[in-house]
């Protein structure tokens, strides 16, 4: 086994601590460069830092290594407890995934242990408890409209490709029989409207990553320019932000926040000055990592006071779609920022509450300006989601080849075949007979 | 011991129940394995009958028929010899999916496999009808038969197609009987029945037969044979070595059979039905027995009765129809794509509305069947029962449609009865060899819920079955069961090293430039100037090897799915394995598994209802299980 697997070992959803598993010969490396241990003693919890691969420290973290031939899977294995906020295990995963790892298959860790010959009698009760506890918690999720919009859309794609695979099989097994020609401009069109949406999901997947299906903005400013009090006017509760953080290592907070049919999680970062201690750097790059994340980025400055020059040497706003904040419109003007530097301005005084009234209309107007917000698409994608996303929307691409140079119904076939197969890895697998089903209900068979 | 002996002190290797495609397939097989063997039949003169349409082979059935051929079965050759037009359809796309077809002489094809039983070493053919099984301890020790004979057997094998408490439709008359003309079986209905064998009901139809003198061929569009017979058999005939072949005897059969071209074979015809025959069978769908509900069995889908076809296919205006001539030496037609259990008058009427069959004279009138058939998934892979010892099944009786699918199975039943007897290792032909793995493996896993027939998407490794490769994908198992003479196994050896040695040269000579053969034969070249000696070796291994070049990427992706596939058919399951009370796996799927009783992990993931989480269970509690022991 040369690949390295990784999977959340603990249920999806917020939780005090997550546990990532990884299983393979990256295991080392990655307790190394991303958790800066260079040779952790086996089966021995560790304090950690981990770093992206950027460097950029994502999370405070334990973490176990347990050394090949002694691991539950048989080869080296690595254990990351992160706090269970699921962002930052989205960010942990998605590194991982760039250092090499892929995401396992279900029933992969213990197929692995059981093909190592590493599960012993209790340990294989245990799990088989654990893999029915997990399957509950599963289907909780499954139940929630996130992830049940995800499948009802794909449920969907899946009927289409089915339909479509058995007009291609007609073909192929009834020869002799009456199938009308099938024009090459409709199977295109066909092609094309699923490979649309497939894609409009890994697009969606984008947008919304690690939000689980919610828009993200963020306050972002430097130092005591009042976000803490936009953040609480906003969400309309006196969320004491010191005590909340008290015991964490995280360095912002987010909370949800309900305009029109608008789920939008609003984060309050650390303020962005050019710090002097580790911990407060480490805050910093986080948050000029979640920059790139978010839809849209209120610029907090404080009026009062002159231009935020060591604020602005830190952050870049190209490519962000940035609403700039001039609080405290209360006090004396002072703050000089050139008229055309911003599309998007507004002057508020964060104690007045018609201010924020005005600010939640102006965040509003420019969210629906610049989402292509669809309610049906902003679906909950995971990254194991988004790489078998990624699988379909090949498979189709190919067909779609195949169908201009050829029109070779079995490459076609086997091509739709196999983006179905990952459709199935999603919302789970229909067999050929239901292709059947469908080619006896659209045509006439019976030589 | 070729005559009749005293069975229950010297019991036969293998008994054969019922000489169909599948009995006929098993008798041999198990002769070639040195069986002796004793094939029972209601009739002698119905040995291998055409029930249905006057052909062999079509899509996936052909690639079927050249499979049984490399397993060296009899289908092929009885084809090849006995067939009067051959078409290779699909020729238009790719070899995956091509698949020859060849209409057949129907006496003639019944009179060559009924000589060849006859010539076989150690077959004794006898006309009887089994009533009963004698069972002793959950085991099969032989047959009951309608003269109060018994006879016994170390192994008993069912193969009796539509026979068992058959009842035909016509309109509302209805009688008993497997096929028009012939006898009902129901003694062994109850006997399985008394073994726990459950019993379930299919039906299926088959069109009225046409006097050819009284039918206008002017007004019908020809459907001609091709340029160049694809045949079936890999090897024209057999071997010195398998001197019991009737090839041999040259005294005994001889039949003109087309070598080339169109000339020889005989014309088909095809002509449409027209919005009058659609009123006239909407007016009297009411006598119908399918839609007055007198059928209870289910039929295939895929081979509906004109009526049907006419209630869900309202806006389609006329359906095709297919003449098929029976033989040479008759002037019998066969009307495809007209089955129908309506009243023979109505048939009557239906056919006057019909282009060139306004004045038709029938001679055989169209009937629908329902019989008994036993769920496959009572048996294990090898298609010996799961509740009796010793005793298989194959064909018909298993829930199949086709002379191929049945012929296949006989084959099978007939080499693992054979090789239980003489305590060899049993043959399973694994999904990636070819359809006949597939067919099996579907049957025994998965069940069925209307007559099985093949289709080439039920093969999940369908590019690497074009039908030309059959003998070499089976090569593994020729290697390790003496099925097929000692030159043969030679010359596929042989074959197959030449595929593989010229797949590589071509992929590494330069053709033009930086170009190999192997790049511009996908490129969708002509690739001109390839070297001599591959121009010197067959037809058939040089596209072979054609083919393998062209599709490599794909082939690749395949052969890598089936590497995932093996894997996890390293986990075997033990057959007594409790899958009851165990912590985590669902009682739906517990009750499924412990049914089916997979062997192996991945057979136990293919059956429906059974999902990933309940796989990763059974994969840790396999583990325990064998830890344990």
């Amino acid at each position: 086994m040369s690949e390295t697997i990784i999977a959340q070992a603990t249920p999806h959803g917020s939780s005090a601590i997550a546990v990532i598993r990884v299983s393979g010969p990256l295991s080392l490396t990655i307790a190394r460069e991303a958790c800066k241990i260079d040779s952790p003693t086996p089966r021995c919890a560790k304090l950690a830092n981990y770093h992206n691969h950027l460097n950029d420290c994502i999370d405070q973290v334990i973490i176990t290594y347990f050394d090949q031939g002694r691991s539950y899977t048989g080869s080296d294995t690595l254990e990351i407890c992160p706090h269970g906020n699921p962002l930052i295990v989205e960010l942990i995963l998605k590194d991982l995934i760039d250092r090499g790892c892929r995401i396992a298959h279900a029933g992969e860790f213990t197929r692995n242990a059981f093909f190592a010959g590493k599960i012993d009698l209790t340990q294989a009760e245990a799990v088989a408890n654990i893999i029915n506890a997990s399957s509950e918690a599963e289907l909780k999720i499954a139940n929630n409209n996130l992830r049940g919009k995800l499948s009802n859309i794909l449920v969907k794609y899946q009927e289409e490709m089915i339909d479509l695979k058995a007009k291609f099989e007609a073909y192929l097994d009834f020869p002799e029989d009456d199938i009308p020609q099938q024009e090459k401009k409709v199977l295109r069109t066909k092609i094309e409207a699923i490979h649309n949406g497939i894609t409009k999901l890994i697009q969606s997947a984008k947008e919304t990553y690690a939000f689980k299906g919610r828009i993200k903005v963020l306050l972002l400013g430097p130092p005591n320019a009042g976000k803490s009090t936009i953040f609480n006017e906003l969400i309309g509760s006196d969320r004491a932000l010191v005590s909340d953080i008290q015991g964490t290592t995280r360095d912002y907070i987010n909370e949800d926040l309900f305009l029109d049919d608008f789920k939008i999680e609003l984060i309050d970062a650390a303020g962005i000055h050019s710090g002097k201690g580790d911990l407060e750097k480490a805050g910093i790059s986080k948050t000029l990592g979640l920059m790139q994340e978010v839809n849209l980025i209120l610029c907090v400055l404080d009026s009062s006071l002159p231009y935020p020059n060591d604020f602005f040497s830190l952050v870049d706003f190209e490519n962000i779609s940035v609403l700039l904040i001039e609080n405290k419109s209360d006090l004396v003007h002072v703050l000089d920022v050139k008229e055309d530097a911003y599309d998007h301005r507004i002057k508020i005084s964060a104690t007045n509450q018609s201010d924020i009234e005005e600010l939640k209309q102006k965040i509003l107007e420019l969210l629906k300006s610049n989402i292509d917000y669809d309610p049906m698409n902003s679906v909950a994608v995971e990254s194991r989601h988004k790489k078998h996303l990624s699988e379909i929307d090949k498979s189709l691409m190919e067909t779609a080849r195949i169908l201009e140079a050829s029109v070779d119904f079995e490459l076609m076939a086997y091509e739709l075949e196999t983006g179905l197969h990952s459709i199935g890895e999603i919302i789970g697998r229909k067999d050929n007979e239901d292709m059947l089903d469908s080619l006896f209900n659209q045509f006439c068979i019976g030589k | 011991m070729k005559s009749f002996h005293d069975s229950q002190k010297y019991p036969y290797d293998v008994i054969v129940c019922g000489a169909g495609h599948a009995g006929c397939e098993a008798a041999l097989a198990a002769s070639r394995i040195g069986s002796n063997v004793l094939l029972l039949t209601g009739n002698l003169d119905t040995i291998a009958q055409m029930s249905c349409n006057p052909a062999i082979g079509g899509q996936a059935k052909g690639q079927i028929v050249r499979e049984i051929d490399a397993l060296g079965g009899e289908m092929a050759l009885n084809t090849d010899h006995t067939a009067i037009q051959f078409k290779l359809l699909n020729s238009s796309k790719g070899p995956a999916v091509q698949a020859p077809r060849a209409q057949c002489d129907k006496k003639m094809y019944q009179q060559r496999i009924k000589h060849v039983l006859e010539q076989a070493p150690n077959i004794t053919v006898f006309q009887t009808l089994v009533n009963g099984l004698i069972i002793e301890n959950d085991t099969c020790i032989g047959v009951r038969t309608s003269l109060e004979l018994s006879f016994f057997g170390k192994s008993v094998i069912v193969t009796t197609g539509t026979f068992l408490r058959a009842l035909m439709h016509v309109g509302k008359n209805q009688s008993e009987g497997g096929r028009l003309g012939d006898h009902v079986s129901k003694g062994l209905s109850y006997d399985f029945e008394k073994c726990g064998i459950v019993l379930e009901r299919f039906k299926t139809g088959t069109p009225p037969r046409l006097l050819g003198k009284s039918i206008d061929f002017q007004k019908m569009k020809v459907q001609d044979g091709d340029e160049h017979p694809t045949k079936f058999a890999f090897y024209d005939t057999r071997t010195d070595e398998e001197t019991f072949h009737v090839e041999h005897h040259g005294r005994w059969f001889h039949m003109e059979h087309p070598s080339s071209g169109k000339k020889t074979q005989v014309t088909c015809y095809t002509t449409r039905t027209s919005t009058q025959t659609s009123d006239i069978i909407n007016a009297n769908l009411h006598l119908s027995p399918l839609y007055k509900g007198d059928i209870v069995g289910t039929g295939p889908r895929y081979c509906p009765s004109i009526e049907d076809k006419v209630v869900r296919f309202k806006d389609h205006p006329s359906h095709l129809i297919h003449l098929e001539p029976e033989g040479r030496n008759t002037d019998e037609w066969y009307v495809n794509g007209l089955s129908t259990s309506l009243p023979f008058d109505v048939q009557k009427q239906v056919l006057s509305t019909i282009s060139g069959l306004e004045n038709s004279i029938i001679i055989r009138p169209a009937y629908a069947v329902e019989y008994d058939y036993a769920p496959p998934t009572q048996l294990d892979r090898t298609l010996q029962s799961l509740h009796v010892e010793n005793l298989f099944f194959a064909g018909q009786i298993n829930g199949t449609s086709g002379y191929e699918e049945a012929a296949a199975q006989g084959l099978i039943a007939g080499i693992n009865a054979s090789n239980k007897v003489h305590g060899l290792n049993a043959v399973i032909v694994p999904r990636d060899h070819g359809y006949i793995g597939v067919l099996i493996d579907d049957l025994v896993t998965k069940g069925v819920t209307e007559p099985y027939r093949m289709f080439t998407s039920r093969a999940e490794f369908r590019l690497l079955f074009n039908h030309g490769s059959s003998e070499l994908r089976y090569l593994p198992i020729l290697e390790h069961h003496s099925l097929v003479s000692k030159n043969r196994l030679n010359l596929i050896r042989k074959k197959f090293q030449n595929v593989e040695e010229w797949v590589k040269k071509l992929n590494q000579t330069k053709a033009s430039g930086d170009k190999t053969f192997g790049d511009l034969i996908r490129q969708g070249e002509e690739p001109t100037g390839l070297p001599k000696e591959f121009i010197g070796l067959s037809a058939a291994t040089q596209s072979e090897v054609l083919y393998k070049v062209k599709y490599q990427g794909y082939l690749k992706r395949e052969l890598n799915n089936i590497r995932k596939l093996k894997e996890a058919e390293k986990i075997r399951i033990p057959l007594d394995f409790s899958y009851h009370g165990l912590p985590g796996l669902r009682s739906e799927s517990a009750e499924k598994l412990a049914r089916i009783r997979p062997e192996s992990l991945a057979q136990a993931s293919r059956i429906s209802g059974v999902n990933p989480s309940d796989i990763s269970v059974l994969m840790v509690l396999l583990s325990k299980s064998q830890i344990s022991k």
